[in-house]
């Protein structure tokens, strides 16, 4: 069993949020309304922003401690993330997109595992495609397929599916779903949705703005 | 004009000068759209200011700044065997001064206006800053850094001011085609200033014609 520890204060102009909680493997849902810091938070453990006060660690890994200024970059936590609009390089295929997530490897063989990772997200068919091209709920399989390509014990989802229509919504939080469970993932999902938070959650942090108020199983 | 020796020589120092200052102004670029700190912008005036400088100003400085008596000039001679000043490399060197903001203030726009979050999975998806350098913010600010190069090499082509100060006007060594044009109107060799301001001109025209129709598609 992995534990992610998240006790911090993070902080941009105007705006703070004390956030403390845990998650282990499974599904957490970050819930609560818009502007109350749930991906603030997320930021906070992807590495983009360094929080004010506090310490993030995952099992024995320490992210960020803020007294002993630890901060380990975003490169070196060995995380995979996805966000609303799939930030998916445009100007590179769907292959490319995911080959350059994988870590370890020649280019062949990192090609080759990229081409396993969009099969296995139901996107072997759009290695090729022009990325550009692509439907919002496929490019969201192509930005999963990426997050895991690093072979991450952490995934961080910042409202994946809100901009897609119900059907691929649903598909999209069943493979989430599987692919958590097959790799023994912890996953944190940033929502306001509560038809998310129903299908996916394993457990659930609460956030009102400002401050995390619950965490529940 | 029968003497095309200024031309040659202007593509020449232009074409030198736009690589120096695309190297130079994209790197920069990139260090001041992601140095978060009041000092950039303070950066950003000072390799702006040969936009708003009298081109003999920027002129004049650069020749105290690399003259034979100073430092930097004194290095280059005792290194290469020749002064700068009034020679080919000082023409190249006004030429890049002069063409360095235009890369700079457009290379930086459009790093700046890469979507932060791409940048970021980037990072967090282990690629090292170099390599969201190069595979994430150069190609998506690409459009913005080919106008803003384009725009240099226009300003770098068409110099006067500063080139005339650094460089001289010696014919068939240092006049680039604009201090010829000047040149010709002083000697009342209308012929000579007419073509050579035509095809300055006409550059000028497809420069621009090319960078409106970058922007053009970025939309």
């Amino acid at each position: 069993m992995n534990v992610l520890r998240v006790d911090v204060r993070v902080e941009v102009p105007g705006f703070g949020v004390d956030a403390t909680f845990s998650a282990s493997n499974g599904v957490t849902v970050l819930s609560g309304p818009s502007g109350s810091g749930k991906s603030l938070t997320l930021a906070a453990i992807a590495g983009t922003l360094r929080p004010v006060r506090g310490v993030i660690r995952l099992d024995d890994v320490v992210f960020a401690d803020v007294d002993s200024r630890i901060h380990v970059r975003s490169q070196d936590r060995r995380l995979g993330v996805v966000y609303q609009h799939a930030a998916l390089l445009d100007h590179r295929s769907p292959l490319d997109n995911v080959a350059l997530a994988v870590r370890d490897g020649e280019a062949a063989l990192r090609r080759s595992s990229a081409m396993e990772l969009l099969a296995r997200v139901g996107a072997g068919s759009l290695a090729d495609a022009k990325t550009r091209s692509l439907s919002g709920g496929e490019r969201q399989r192509i930005a999963l397929a990426r997050a895991m390509a690093g072979s991450p014990r952490l995934l961080l989802l910042d409202e994946p599916f809100s901009s897609l229509d119900s059907a691929s919504r649903a598909e999209l939080r069943a493979l989430l779903k599987e692919l958590v469970a097959e790799h023994r993932l912890i996953a944190l999902v940033v929502t306001h949705d509560q038809a998310d938070v129903d299908a996916l959650a394993d457990r659930v942090v609460v956030y009102e703005p400002g401050r995390t108020v619950s965490a529940s199983e | 004009m029968n003497d095309w020796f200024p031309l040659w020589l202007s593509l020449r120092v232009s074409v030198i000068a736009t690589a120096c200052a695309g190297v130079l102004g994209v790197a920069l670029a990139y260090l001041l759209a992601k140095w978060r700190s009041r000092w950039a912008a303070v950066v950003e005036a000072i390799f702006t200011l040969p936009i708003v400088l009298p081109p003999t100003v920027l002129g004049y400085y650069l020749l105290t700044l690399l003259g034979t008596r100073s430092v930097l000039g004194g290095a280059w001679q005792s290194t290469f065997g020749s002064p700068l000043v009034f020679t080919e490399s000082g023409a190249v060197v006004a030429a890049t001064v002069s063409a360095l903001p235009f890369v700079i203030r457009a290379a930086r726009a459009a790093m700046s206006n890469v979507d932060a979050r791409v940048e970021e999975s980037a990072r967090v998806m282990g690629l090292s800053e170099w390599k969201v350098a190069r595979v994430v913010t150069l190609p998506l600010a690409a459009r913005g850094i080919g106008a803003g190069v384009a725009l240099g090499f226009a300003r770098a082509l068409g110099d006067f001011g500063a080139t005339v100060m650094v460089a001289g006007n010696i014919p068939g060594q240092t006049q680039t085609l604009p201090v010829a044009v000047y040149d010709a109107v002083q000697a009342g060799d209308d012929a000579t200033a007419r073509t050579g301001s035509l095809v300055l001109g006409a550059i000028a025209v497809v420069v621009l014609v090319f960078v409106t129709q970058v922007f053009a598609r970025r939309r």
